[in-house]
């Protein structure tokens, strides 16, 4: 590992001290700093803030409509990726470069649009026969919108790596559209759609600017963690908000960490031998002669 | 089974690739497309697949008009230039891929498969890698693969795109004949796409001769070698040489010719040999004509008397031994 081969970066020590004095200073600092506040905090007092059924009902709320918002953003993701590599129609430069959008917006903006959209007399609200703004979906749509860019961009330079001469081969050999997409076109996707759902995943759990406007934080209803932090740190309460900052750096790092192992485990052969399973006779592996 | 296509077209927009073909391929021959690239070739054959739709015209399968079906209903083995293999498969799912995904009634008992799918392994000697996956393998074998896969759906025809291109010399030699040799114990319809003549010659037993979107003639190599129809077929099969004397005109190949290191015979052209280069069995001579600008290039056997005299720069007397008119 530390061996240092010749590389275009000189200096592997002086690289590897220089990039850990920053990181520290960026990212670790921060953090310790916030285990070094918690620490002060008794075992009692830590109890009765995570006992606490607003702070419940909102992790709860966080992780559903993020889980929801990453499963939905990951599979528009791939719609939208395959049409942006694979067709070419007028105007989709344009497109291309409107994907990059909700990562420069500040996010206020966007929750601001889209609550003036959704609200209940706002231009979509008023037609939708259901609430949007100000409930789950509301969060949800907030954070889809958010979250795009990171499942499209992850899935387009393997999508635009995968030859169209494989698709026309599985058609040649008789496979149906769904045959070829499920056999073919997912297990080469997957890893790189697993990255996109779990950065889609991070960044919802953290997302504030844009879900603050169209929740309207209630309580036991649509108030999300980053929200209850806020309002805690509004009140004076130090303490509570720490806590709930070390439960979502746990909580994310948890989440990030299991996916990196499914990552490491799944790969596009055994995710062929795991559809293969569910659908078309299979023949027992001999062992090579 | 027969193949006839008849008054095909294809446009890709204004662009006419492919005018008013007709071609009759008999059941079990071996079939080449042959021509330089953008001749329209492949273009041809995606369409015989089904890949690509002609903008008029009829392709019938043993008289059966197949234009309009679609590629999963013509039961066509194709082969892609670059192999098309499924990365994240075995050499043994790649292969029995095309049994696996048939629908429920039509789709053998999945022993039946693995049978059908190891005799393919062992027909293209590949035994022993049944379970390795794609990138492990060489060019050669994964062309093989390729093969096996395409051939395991039963396929009433097969196409390959340019099969060997992708492929270095030696091994392209040997599993052009191999494939040659396949073909002559399977007896499948089969229609190859090249750019190479030799390889044409070599396996086919007839070729087509395309150029800018028209058949320029179809015969077997025989045939096509002696009695080329028009110049671009008789340029396009091998080189060339010009030469003219006075009124006399000479178009004649590089083997056509006979050298002599002696003074002045009837015939006879002076000219210097101004490079010399042993190729195996043949040598080439690089020929300088006394009387013109031109160099000719000469092949002659290695075993030719006195090539073990001639040095560069030498004397030597030529006569072509074949003129063709055109």
């Amino acid at each position: 590992m530390f061996s240092s081969k010749y590389s275009v970066i000189p200096g592997f020590w002086l690289s590897l001290g220089y990039t850990l004095s920053w990181l520290s200073l960026i990212v670790l600092l921060p953090l310790a700093a916030l285990f070094l506040y918690a620490s002060h905090i008794h075992f009692d007092q830590l109890m009765t803030i995570l006992g606490n059924k607003q702070l419940q009902s909102a992790l709860k709320l966080s992780l559903y409509t993020s889980f929801y918002a990453s499963l939905l953003a990951s599979i528009l993701g791939v719609f939208l990726a395959w049409m942006l590599t694979r067709y070419s129609f007028t105007g989709k430069k344009i497109i291309d470069s409107m994907v990059d959008l909700p990562l420069a917006l500040p996010t206020a903006i966007a929750g601001i649009a889209l609550t003036t959209l959704y609200a209940p007399n706002g231009l979509l609200g008023s037609l939708l026969p259901f609430k949007v703004a100000y409930t789950p979906l509301g969060i949800i749509i907030a954070m889809v919108f958010v979250t795009i860019p990171f499942t499209i961009r992850t899935l387009e330079p393997i999508i635009k790596d995968i030859p169209y001469s494989v698709e026309e081969a599985a058609k040649t050999l008789g496979a149906t559209p769904l045959q070829s997409f499920l056999y073919i076109i997912f297990p080469m996707l997957f890893p790189a759609w697993l990255t996109g759902f779990s950065l889609a995943m991070a960044r919802s759990l953290g997302e504030y600017g844009s879900v603050v406007f169209i929740a309207a934080n209630i309580p036991y209803k649509t108030e999300i963690l980053p929200i209850l932090i806020v309002s805690k740190l509004d009140q004076f309460d130090y303490t509570g908000a720490t806590v709930i900052s070390l439960l979502m750096l746990l909580i994310s790092f948890a989440l990030l960490f299991a996916i990196n192992i499914i990552q490491r485990w799944i790969k596009p052969h055994r995710l062929i031998w795991f559809i293969t399973h569910l659908s078309i006779p299979r023949f027992s592996k001999k062992k090579s002669s | 089974m027969n193949i006839r296509i008849k008054e095909l077209n294809k446009y890709f927009n204004q662009f006419h690739v492919l005018q008013n073909i007709n071609l009759d391929i008999r059941k079990g021959e071996l079939i080449a497309l042959l021509g330089p690239s953008g001749c329209g070739k492949t273009s041809l054959l995606r369409i015989i697949a089904g890949l690509e739709q002609p903008s008029s015209g009829q392709i019938f399968f043993n008289d059966q008009d197949i234009s309009k079906k679609d590629i999963r209903e013509r039961r066509i083995g194709y082969m892609f230039q670059h192999f098309a293999l499924f990365q994240h498969m075995t050499v043994l799912e790649n292969i029995s891929f095309g049994l696996r995904v048939k629908p429920k009634k039509e789709r053998p008992s999945a022993s039946n498969i693995l049978a059908k799918a190891e005799h393919l392994l062992e027909m293209v000697q590949l035994g022993n890698l049944a379970n390795r996956y794609p990138e492990e393998l060489s060019g050669g074998q994964k062309q093989r693969v390729a093969l096996a896969r395409a051939l395991a759906i039963d396929p009433s025809v097969l196409l390959l795109d340019e099969p060997f291109s992708a492929l270095d010399t030696k091994v392209r030699r040997e599993l052009r004949q191999w494939l040659s040799n396949l073909h002559h114990e399977i007896q499948l319809t089969s229609v190859f796409v090249t750019h190479d003549q030799e390889e044409a010659m070599e396996i086919a037993d007839r070729v087509v001769i395309m150029n800018k979107g028209v058949i320029e003639q179809i015969g077997s190599p025989k045939e096509i070698l002696d009695t080329p129809k028009n110049d671009f077929v008789y340029h396009f099969l091998g080189e060339t040489n010009h030469f003219s004397v006075g009124e006399q005109n000479f178009t004649f190949r590089p083997h056509e010719i006979i050298l002599s290191i002696h003074t002045e015979k009837i015939g006879y052209f002076e000219a210097e040999a101004i490079d010399i280069r042993p190729l195996g069995a043949v040598t080439k001579i690089v020929l300088k004509p006394k009387d013109s600008d031109y160099p000719i290039e000469a092949q002659v056997p290695n075993t030719t008397r006195d090539l073990n005299n001639l040095n560069k720069g030498d004397k030597v007397y030529f006569r072509p031994i074949m003129d063709f008119e055109i």
